[in-house]
């Protein structure tokens, strides 16, 4: 009894700490945003996509557009525009007009600077290349435009090459200059590392962070599972579950649904009252047959393209390029064809984790995609149910491969309107000699970025071996106040389901889903089984009625016995 | 591979429990309105036809005096009946009890099968008499047969009121059915088939089987037909197709009753249900073969039932047991669930409301100690048919490969005790 006491008070203790934090760090206004680039094309590469996440991170709104694009009434409320040289362009007049005339903050980012006025004192010279940044020398050496600024400009990240030092992120007044749109790895850190200067705002002192318990599906080991998420609710944690409501056995597409593991939902409603949260981690994992927790659910694997077909049992033909048609239009209507069919493939996908998830009492604050693959397309879809999502960012509808995740709780465009809650060290990997060696050189580098995400992940089926160094880990980053998605606004929803989190930490959920939608739903997924149930029915209708006759009978035997004497003479 | 297996001996089973709820649904039906026409059909009986009992006996002197002592009981005007004892190779008394009887009543008749008819069976033995009467109606009494009184008339009425009935059949009980344990199941076994089986299908269909004995043919028909068949085993379930297959029905008409010997021991039992079993297996295979030459389609149901009952039900029991056992030692990953436990806890549900409900339509059977039996036949003897088919099956299958020549099993009778009356 005295240790609940205990832990009670340490559990309210924690809770008003965190949250006196949280109102501290949301009390600085953030600014408003114009995010325009410059490109090949007007195409958003991933450099783009990833300076647009980190950069939405500091923004109270941020609005994208190419410098095509860009107009005029986009300024009206900006306090900041970022510019996103990615490729040497003649930017619009128009575009360069505006941008003298307004008055707020500049960043330029890479190339195409000296088109604008108020960079007239700067020097924009040929490319060098700089092999260290940061004082860390770069695994790929990198070009940046050789810039000198004017007297009195501040350095606030330089880069060597092999004779000289070049400014990499300079400042001066209301105008920044960033000498490269390259956004790798080294550069991610270099740069979020002083994101904070850049916008000039104070550094903040603690890390938000998480760890999810990732890949719960039907076949899960609920001991496995509470025995993992019980520990992290025992420290206080607000831990995470990724849970996929549906296995599919790789070998003969045979499904097993959440709700027939009866033992593993009482777990994770268990852990949902003691702070878990849960997250959509999409209905199956799987497009075809593949293992569930393996495969691919909303990417199309096998050719590297966005889904085009529910149909698994055959390989669908690769997306036509744009070159093989005449015309834009032509190549539209194609695509907009395959997109209608990725559209409906994804929203079954989402209506269906959704409600079967609430339908059996467990329910998801956030979305988190199998391998964190999803066309850009998918990504919009995905908004219409989520508001919030976790992992990392596929960067391009060509290649799943292309992806990344910024530093800091952002809102990238690419996301349509969600939230991301970036996954940035990894996970405990059993196959690597030391498990945890991907995770303990992101800590490392993660110590240097003020206010950086901490997120990772643990698979349950690990047991307890590799948890509390992985908590570790985590702690030794610095200061860390556990992202506790309970204390922020998210909305889940289907048509017939809503789960609506406050931040004052109010959970409402309602649901027009009554047992007999159920029913219907479920006898589509088996249907089999729905008709043996059927017949069950049937017979059971007749065995009544057949007591019934006997009773009948029963009551008028006497009567017959006098009147088949009758008969028989 | 196992969950197709198990769905697809569910579904073969379930099919066939179906059909039957649904004929017993029929047979009730059936029990609740056969008697309505009587007091119409009594009127017509006026001009009544000549008819021959025929009485196939082949050393039967264990039961044959009380047979006929029922036989002189029947209430049908006597200038018009005659009762005929197929002696057939008999080498005990039996013949001598006969002309007892023939001797004391002018309608009862003995014959000797001819030398090319002589111990060939009871297909022989009827043609035989077939060959050697006259009259228009010709109604089958087993030796060991205890007609009630009006039984012969409610089957002449039949046939005299339904001008398409070929054949018209009564039902039968059991004498001896507190005698022992496997005569307590076989009444309860026939109770149900005739209120199911032939009630139901008569229901339904206007289908029924002639059952070998107490039940009356038109002269003409068997004519047309030409007579019996002696090679089959099952020559009831074989004739049945014929005469649908001529385009009369059989009508089941239960005021027709008569009492009947079941087998008193496994050995018996065994023997005269492997002929059953081989029987129909034969007619099925025989028929099922000339399937598009068959006129009459209807009597197809006919067929399709005994091909499911001996073929597909067959299997099927025999998978899901299979499964069930292997499944016990070697999990086999079915993915069915509790509506596979539902489903069997309502089979047997439905087994016992069935037998409950036959039993109940013969009145007085349906008592406590029935109940309880019911149960335990379910464990008991109802698996002893799954064995019992397999047998038969490989009989058959062995007759086929080898070119065997059947041979006609008589059921074996018992001394009737005191107190084998009900």
């Amino acid at each position: 009894m005295y240790s609940k006491i205990l832990v009670l008070t340490g559990l309210l203790i924690f809770f008003s700490w965190s949250s006196i934090t949280d109102t501290s760090s949301a009390a600085e206004a953030k600014p408003t945003i114009l995010f325009i680039y410059a490109s090949e094309k007007k195409q958003v590469d991933e450099n783009i996509h990833m300076l647009d996440a980190t950069f939405s991170a500091f923004a109270m709104k941020q609005q994208v557009v190419s410098a095509e694009d860009f107009t005029p009434d986009l300024l009206r409320g900006t306090d900041v525009v970022v510019f996103v040289g990615d490729f040497e362009i003649k930017l619009p007049s128009l575009l360069i007009q505006e941008i003298d005339r307004f008055k707020g903050e500049i960043i330029v980012i890479g190339y195409n600077g000296s088109q604008f006025k108020a960079f007239n004192e700067w020097k924009f010279q040929d490319e060098v290349e700089i092999s260290k940044l940061d004082n860390t020398s770069l695994s790929i050496p990198m070009s940046v435009v050789d810039v000198i600024p004017p007297d009195g400009s501040e350095l606030i990240e330089v880069g060597n090459s092999l004779y000289a030092q070049h400014p990499y992120i300079v400042k001066n007044g209301r105008l920044t200059y960033i000498a490269s749109s390259a956004f790798e790895n080294d550069q991610k850190y270099a740069l979020s590392k002083q994101m904070h200067q850049i916008m000039g705002v104070k550094e903040p002192t603690v890390h938000p962070a998480y760890i999810r318990l990732e890949d719960i599906s039907p076949v899960s080991d609920y001991k496995l599972v509470q025995e993992t998420g019980d520990y992290l609710a025992d420290r206080g944690i607000p831990f995470y579950l990724a849970v996929i409501p549906v296995y599919v056995n790789n070998e003969n597409g045979e499904k097993v649904f959440m709700k027939s593991n009866q033992k593993l939902v009482n777990v994770l409603r268990h852990l949902q009252s003691r702070g878990g949260i849960v997250i959509s981690h999409g209905y199956t994992h799987s497009y075809r047959y593949e293992e569930t927790g393996e495969g691919f659910e909303f990417w199309d694997n096998q050719l590297n393209q966005k889904i085009t077909t529910e149909r698994t049992d055959k390989l669908p033909e690769s997306l036509p390029k744009r070159e093989s048609f005449r015309s834009e239009s032509e190549y539209r209507i194609i695509m907009d064809k395959m997109d209608l069919i990725e559209k409906g493939y994804i929203e079954t996908k989402h209506q269906k984790a959704i409600e079967e998830l609430t339908d059996i009492g467990l329910y998801p604050l956030a979305f988190e995609a199998p391998h964190y693959t999803m066309s850009s397309t998918g990504y919009k879809i995905t908004s219409n149910y989520f508001t919030s999502i976790f992992g990392q960012v596929q960067l391009s509808d060509e290649d799943w491969e292309i992806m990344d995740a910024p530093l800091f709780v952002s809102n990238p465009s690419i996301l349509s309107g969600m939230k991301l809650y970036p996954e940035t060290i990894g996970y405990v990997n059993p196959q690597l000699e030391d498990p945890l060696e991907v995770v303990k050189e992101t800590v490392k580098r993660l110590k240097d970025i003020p206010g950086s995400m901490v997120g990772g992940f643990y698979h349950p089926y690990l047991g307890m071996e590799h948890l509390q160094e992985m908590l570790d880990l985590i702690y030794s980053v610095g200061t860390i106040e556990w992202l506790d998605l309970s204390e922020t606004e998210q909305r889940v929803q289907t048509d017939q389901v809503l789960v609506h989190q406050q931040e004052n930490g109010e959970l409402t959920v309602e649901s027009d889903r009554n047992t007999w939608k159920r029913l219907v739903e479920n006898s589509v997924d088996k249907p089999l089984e729905a008709m043996l149930w059927g017949l069950s029915i049937v017979v059971l209708l007749f065995i009544i009625a057949f007591f019934i006759y006997i009773v009948n009978l029963r009551a008028a035997l006497k009567k017959r016995l006098f009147r088949e004497r009758d008969y028989s003479g | 591979m196992a969950d197709i297996l198990f769905y697809v001996s569910l579904i073969l089973i379930w099919m066939m429990l179906l059909y039957h709820m649904f004929l017993m649904q029929g047979g009730y039906h059936h029990f609740k309105t056969f008697e309505k026409v009587i007091p119409q059909w009594k009127k017509n009986m006026t001009d009544l036809p000549t008819v021959s009992v025929f009485i196939p006996a082949h050393n039967e002197e264990v039961v044959i005096e009380q047979t006929l002592k029922a036989m002189a009981r029947l209430y049908y005007p006597k200038e018009k009946l005659e009762v005929i004892v197929i002696n057939d190779n008999s080498s005990d008394r039996t013949g001598a009890i006969a002309a007892l009887y023939a001797d004391k009543y002018p309608f009862i008749k003995v014959i000797e099968t001819e030398e090319q008819n002589k111990g060939k069976g009871k297909s022989s033995a009827l043609n035989d008499a077939l060959q050697r009467t006259e009259s228009e109606v010709i109604v089958v009494y087993d030796a060991d047969n205890t007609p009630e009184r009006m039984a012969v008339w409610y089957l002449v009425m039949g046939l005299v009121n339904d001008p398409k009935a070929g054949a018209v059949v009564g039902k039968f009980r059991v004498t001896n059915a507190q005698a022992t344990w496997l005569t307590k199941f076989i009444n309860i076994e026939t109770i149900c088939f005739q209120w199911m089986a032939q009630a139901g299908r008569w229901s339904w269909f206007k289908v029924a089987t002639i059952p070998g004995t107490n039940f009356a043919i038109r002269r003409s028909i068997m004519k047309e037909l030409g007579g019996w068949d002696v090679k089959a085993l099952a020559e009831d379930t074989e004739l049945t197709v014929r005469v649908y297959d001529s385009g009369y029905h059989i009508r089941f008409f239960p005021a027709a009753i008569t009492w009947e010997q079941e087998p008193e021991t496994l050995s018996v039992w065994w023997k005269q249900r492997t002929r059953w079993a081989r029987g129909n297996q034969y007619v099925v295979l025989k028929f099922l073969s000339q399937f598009f030459k068959l006129k009459r389609k209807r009597i197809i149901f006919d067929l399709f039932y005994f091909f499911f009952t001996y073929f597909l039900f067959f299997f099927g029991v025999i998978v899901s047991n299979a499964l069930f056992i292997i499944n016990l030692f070697y999990d086999i990953q079915l993915s069915v669930g509790n509506v596979a436990l539902v489903l069997w806890g309502l089979a047997f549900l439905l087994f016992l409301a069935e037998v409950m409900i036959t039993l109940s339509i013969e009145k007085t059977q349906m008592n406590r100690k029935n109940f309880f039996n019911v149960i335990l036949m379910y464990f008991t003897y109802s698996q002893m048919w799954i064995v019992l088919v397999f047998y038969a099956l490989v009989l058959e299958t062995k007759r086929v490969m080898f070119r065997q020549e059947v041979r006609w099993y008589k059921t074996e009778r018992f001394e009737k005790k005191r107190g084998d009356l009900q």
